[in-house]
């Protein structure tokens, strides 16, 4: 049974063409049918986050791309896996590139959820990091989670240096009201060196929570993370360090350590059923360009994925960036794929362990 | 010819009342057949399609449990409040001039308009522990050390309060607008003193307006979860919260469904409790 479905980009289509017509522009536009390999000529529908990170995107990769190739791209928040899954199930997709967190895109393989990439047109793949070219998604960007307190109570000596410290210092602290990234910390604060990290050990990580628990607001977003500290409502904690950076740069007093900043990767990738997958692999291509990558690093405090980037960059920039040759040896990497395999049962325990 | 046919439909909606009635109620029939009905029968489906009912109600740790308990505590208290400052914000509107009714309108629709993540941020200008309300606190020496107001249960209730306030004034209004001012002037012309006249005149004749505002912040607010994540504490995991977390992130498609399911069933429970008590108020005099 055919079905005629309205998705976004067929009335954007429809939208353009009533415009072209209107314009008297003279000749008919066609349009490509849906499934017809010539409709791989744009305009592709680019799922990222919003906020000053969305900003530095649209800027500094997307707008580069639309001069180069004339490939329109449409920026859209807020990817989520439901999302991904919903759309490639009932076969409707209107997200044709997806900024992906590593664990999603571990999990969303073995749904096989993604469109397979063609290395020979993404290119770039010895200069990415190693494990960033893979089958199905093209590692970009690198996101770091910091240690950042506010400066009225503490200073880059007083100050907690270590999730040791976090656990520690007395004061009102934050990290985000999830499993993901909290129990890491607690670990870590608990001894566990990094190398061991994962699997991680759940029960000690609660234990060790619990009598800091009290004195722990959970945050929900990164707008709030970022609140509870600019106001003074926390005196440190757990946040995300690409806005945390971004913030002290308009002169709030607050300020973070590298020191055991857990690292994540964001990894761009097709969902199955994408219309626009020649197009969509041209974008990722100039998503992982160095000098691409170097635009938008240079403007926004994520590490880029091509290690070619860093040239493009202004001198000392690097040491900004969590993946800067002297910032990454003191992070720790998250390990996707135990995140991947465990995050249901985590999670709930987790959330028994916060309302108990 | 057309509008020969067009007077003659006319006529017959104007003959039978109900037929027009009834077409339009059917409309919106359709519409939640459609766009209600069927994407539940899929949720049915889902959450039948595995032991996750099982998971809900067996569940060692109890989350699911105990979330459904705050929740409907959460709601709770936040109908009685909305109600505690809503009855006299709609007296007052009742009251008020034509001006003062725009005014006031304006200010009680403000919350709606306003994006949740300011609405946070401005109460954490209030409640937070520098900010007003514990300045003027410390500065008084009513407390010593900053009140915890925020990122608790209170703050979930004062945030889903505000938000949920038109929702009670407005039904409130409503009805308290088609009382007939006459019997309050009889009561008093009969000897009432004011607080007689309201409590055995006017309140009881605006009881539909309580139970109609009542039930519809109530349910409104079981369904919560974006005040309760960014005000609440460590105790405010609402359903909602867990629902959507594990239909987003997790991809539980099948347990989330379950655990919609049962909210469902535990709210339509709710309404048919009260939809009996309000008939019970109709023989007092109420409508």
């Amino acid at each position: 049974m055919e079905k005629r479905k309205i998705t976004r980009r067929s009335f954007l289509k429809r939208g353009a063409a009533a415009m072209g017509i209107l314009a008297g522009s003279g000749p008919l536009i066609l349009l490509p049918r849906k499934g017809q390999a010539a409709a791989d000529k744009g305009p592709i529908v680019f799922c990222t986050y919003g906020g000053p990170y969305g900003d530095s995107m649209q800027q500094f990769v997307i707008d580069s791309f639309v001069k180069k190739t004339g490939i329109q791209v449409i920026r859209t928040a807020t990817p989520t896996f439901a999302k991904v899954k919903a759309m490639v199930d009932t076969g409707n997709v209107e997200w044709d590139v997806v900024d992906a967190e590593e664990r999603v895109y571990q999990r969303g393989i073995k749904l096989n959820l993604f469109t397979s990439l063609d290395w020979t047109v993404v290119g770039h793949k010895d200069e990415l990091v190693s494990g960033g070219a893979l089958p199905f998604g093209a590692a970009n960007v690198f996101f770091h989670i910091v240690l950042a307190w506010h400066k009225k109570k503490y200073n880059r000596e007083t100050g907690p240096k270590n999730w040791k410290d976090f656990l520690e210092f007395p004061g009102k602290r934050a990290t985000r009201n999830e499993a993901y990234e909290t129990v890491e910390f607690a670990l870590l604060g608990d001894g566990v060196p990094k190398e061991k990290l994962y699997p991680l050990d759940v029960e000690r990580a609660l234990k060790r929570l619990t009598p800091v628990k009290k004195d722990t607001i959970f945050w929900a977003n990164t707008k709030m993370s970022i609140d509870l500290l600019t106001s003074n409502e926390v005196d440190f904690g757990a946040v995300a360090g690409g806005p945390v950076q971004k913030t002290i740069e308009t002169g709030e007093p607050i300020d973070f350590t590298w020191n055991q900043a857990l690292v994540g990767n964001d990894f761009l990738i097709i969902p199955k059923g994408s219309k626009q997958v020649e197009a969509s692999m041209k974008f990722i291509s100039h998503c992982v360009d160095p000098e691409v990558q170097g635009a938008f690093s240079s403007n926004y405090y994520m590490g880029p994925s091509n290690l070619k980037a860093f040239s493009f960059m202004p001198k000392g920039r690097e040491d900004l960036l969590c993946t800067g040759p002297k910032v990454q040896p003191l992070t720790v990497k998250k390990d996707a794929m135990f995140w991947a395999e465990n995050e249901e049962i985590v999670a709930k325990r987790f959330e028994q362990w916060m309302t108990s | 010819m057309s509008r020969g046919l067009l007077s003659r439909l006319g006529g017959i909606f104007y003959q039978h009342p109900q037929l027009t009635y009834s077409l339009l109620a059917g409309t919106a029939g359709i519409y939640l057949l459609v766009f209600f009905g069927y994407p539940l029968l899929g949720i049915l489906k889902l959450a039948f399609g595995g032991p996750y009912f099982q998971e809900v109600f067996q569940d060692p740790g109890g989350l699911y449990l105990k979330s459904f308990f705050v929740t409907f505590r959460n709601a709770a208290w936040v109908t009685l409040f909305t109600l505690l400052l809503g009855y006299p914000m709609a007296g007052l509107l009742l009251k008020a001039n034509e001006r003062w009714q725009k005014i006031l309108t304006v200010c009680i629709l403000l919350p709606f308009w306003t994006s949740v993540l300011v609405r946070t941020y401005a109460w954490m200008v209030l409640l937070g522990r520098n900010g007003v309300i514990n300045a003027m606190l410390m500065k008084t020496g009513i407390v010593s050390s900053p009140l915890q107001l925020i990122f608790n249960t209170p703050g979930t209730l004062i945030g889903m309060t505000h938000i949920m306030l038109p929702y009670m004034i407005f039904p409130l209004y409503s009805v308290m607008r088609n009382i007939d001012p006459r019997v309050m002037a009889a009561a008093y012309n009969l000897g009432a003193k004011p607080w007689q006249a309201f409590l055995k005149i006017f309140f009881p004749l605006s009881l539909p307006g309580v139970f109609g505002g009542g039930i519809l912040v109530f349910i409104i607010s079981l369904g919560f979860f974006i005040t309760p994540a960014l005000m609440g504490g460590q105790q405010d995991l609402m359903i909602a919260v867990l629902i959507e977390r594990r239909v987003m992130q997790l991809l539980q498609w099948g347990l989330s469904a379950a655990l919609s399911l049962v909210l469902l069933a535990a709210t339509l429970l709710l309404v048919l409790l009260v939809r009996r008590f309000m008939k019970i108020q109709a023989l007092f005099g109420g409508r």
